[in-house]
């Protein structure tokens, strides 16, 4: 499928242990150590429940909701992750066939891939569509193009936001490894009075890609969610061309960024 | 050549119509292949076919009897174990048919005590129906079970 509608962005976030937030990816401003998200804007119950992994999607999710001025209890969400929760699932799976125990009610409620999406429209108080979708590293070229989906049918904002923990050693070789980030992209619709708006996105479609993702350490570029940090980047660099969203590894999606200005 | 090999109920957990697979034909480290005769009344069959998701199962399965035929000739019990990942799953035809004869094969990609993962394929005679490479997670090993295929 291909899409030739196109959409506005209209605030990005992230979160990545070095940079905690997408200003500081900007200045390249690094943390003096590596932070862990803190799910500061969730309540303190959903706060202490959460994983390292739902607390950075809903870190990027905030921030890029603020950026783009989002009503939170309102519109539409789309998640994505590779592996989701699988810290928790294998925490839970080592418990009963392992250690022999009885497995936690509340690890295994939060244990599923859409816990983060729960989560975090339990916490925004939104009662609109919310989705979690996984698709190794093409997640993020289908949480985009679920995410144009909906503002086509529903002309309404979307939150896009994909994130990985870090790679659990049991699953992963240590050279395919990657570290926590967790990335958030707002798409829009357009409306005619914003055609010239800054940057707006076509696809996901397969194509030849004409920007490249910038050089990234290897425990981010791994990262199967890095191709959203590449659009960010692409949206920062403020360059129009093909950028694609799997970095080799994927089917190949690639997305149209377009700028007014070329 | 196939009955060199226990029979599949010995080598996996499963149990009544859940054990899909009809025999393996051939294990050694790291490798099995297995085959299965799509048959009237199976499990999962409906008017006549299967969906072909439902390899995955048969993968599972595989993988499952080549573990056991190695807890088989150490002398150990077979273990439990679940599906808990699948990637790159390809499936190039909709629907198995009843009496369809499948061949199931299975090689581990790279294994630990509790994680192993396996590139899986079934064939219909030569064309490939479905492939898929699966991540598995492997229940508590027996007391005094060797890590060593015999």
């Amino acid at each position: 499928m291909t899409s030739s509608m196109e959409v506005g962005v209209a605030g990005v976030g992230l979160f990545m242990p070095d940079f905690p937030t997408v200003a500081d990816w900007h200045a390249r401003r690094r943390s003096n150590e590596p932070q862990l998200p803190t799910g500061s804007r969730l309540d303190r119950r959903a706060r202490g429940r959460s994983s390292v992994l739902t607390k950075a999607l809903a870190e990027a999710y905030f921030e890029a909701a603020d950026a783009a001025g989002v009503e939170l209890g309102e519109g539409s969400a789309v998640f994505g992750s590779a592996l989701g929760e699988v810290g928790t699932m294998l925490g839970l799976l080592n418990q009963m066939w392992r250690e022999r125990e009885e497995p936690s009610p509340m690890a295994f409620a939060l244990s599923v891939h859409n816990a983060a999406s729960g989560v975090v429209s339990i916490a925004t108080k939104n009662r609109g569509f919310t989705t979690s979708l996984g698709a190794d590293h093409d997640t993020p070229a289908m949480a985009l193009m679920e995410a144009i989906g909906l503002i086509a049918e529903r002309g309404e904002p979307v939150v896009v936001v994909c994130g990985e923990e870090p790679t659990p050693t049991a699953l992963v070789p240590d050279d395919e490894a990657w570290e926590l980030a967790a990335m958030a992209v707002v798409l829009a619709p357009l409306r005619d009075d914003e055609r010239g708006s800054d940057v707006r996105l076509r696809g996901p479609f397969k194509g030849a890609p004409t920007l490249a993702g910038p050089e990234l350490p290897p425990m981010v570029a791994r990262n199967p969610q890095v191709g959203l940090l590449d659009l960010i980047c692409a949206i920062e660099a403020g360059k129009s061309g093909i950028l694609a969203l799997d970095r080799g590894r994927g089917a190949g999606w690639c997305m149209e960024v377009l700028f007014a200005h070329g | 050549m196939a009955d060199l090999y226990p029979s599949i109920r010995e080598l996996i957990p499963h149990d009544g119509p859940m054990v899909l697979l009809d025999e393996m034909l051939h294990c050694e480290p790291g490798h099995a292949r297995c085959r299965i005769t799509i048959a009237p009344g199976m499990r999962f069959v409906s008017d006549g076919a299967v969906d072909t998701i439902v390899t995955l199962e048969y993968m599972g399965q595989a993988v499952a009897a080549s573990c056991g035929y190695a807890a088989f000739r150490g002398g150990n019990d077979i273990r439990v174990g679940m599906i808990i990942g699948c990637r790159r799953m390809d499936i190039e035809v909709p629907k198995l048919q009843v009496g369809d004869e499948l061949l199931v094969e299975v090689r581990e990609v790279r294994a630990q005590e509790e994680i192993s993962v396996y590139e899986c394929e079934v064939c219909r005679g030569s064309e490939i129906v479905a492939s898929a490479q699966l991540t598995l997670f492997h229940a508590e090993k027996p007391p005094g079970e060797s890590d060593s295929f015999p």
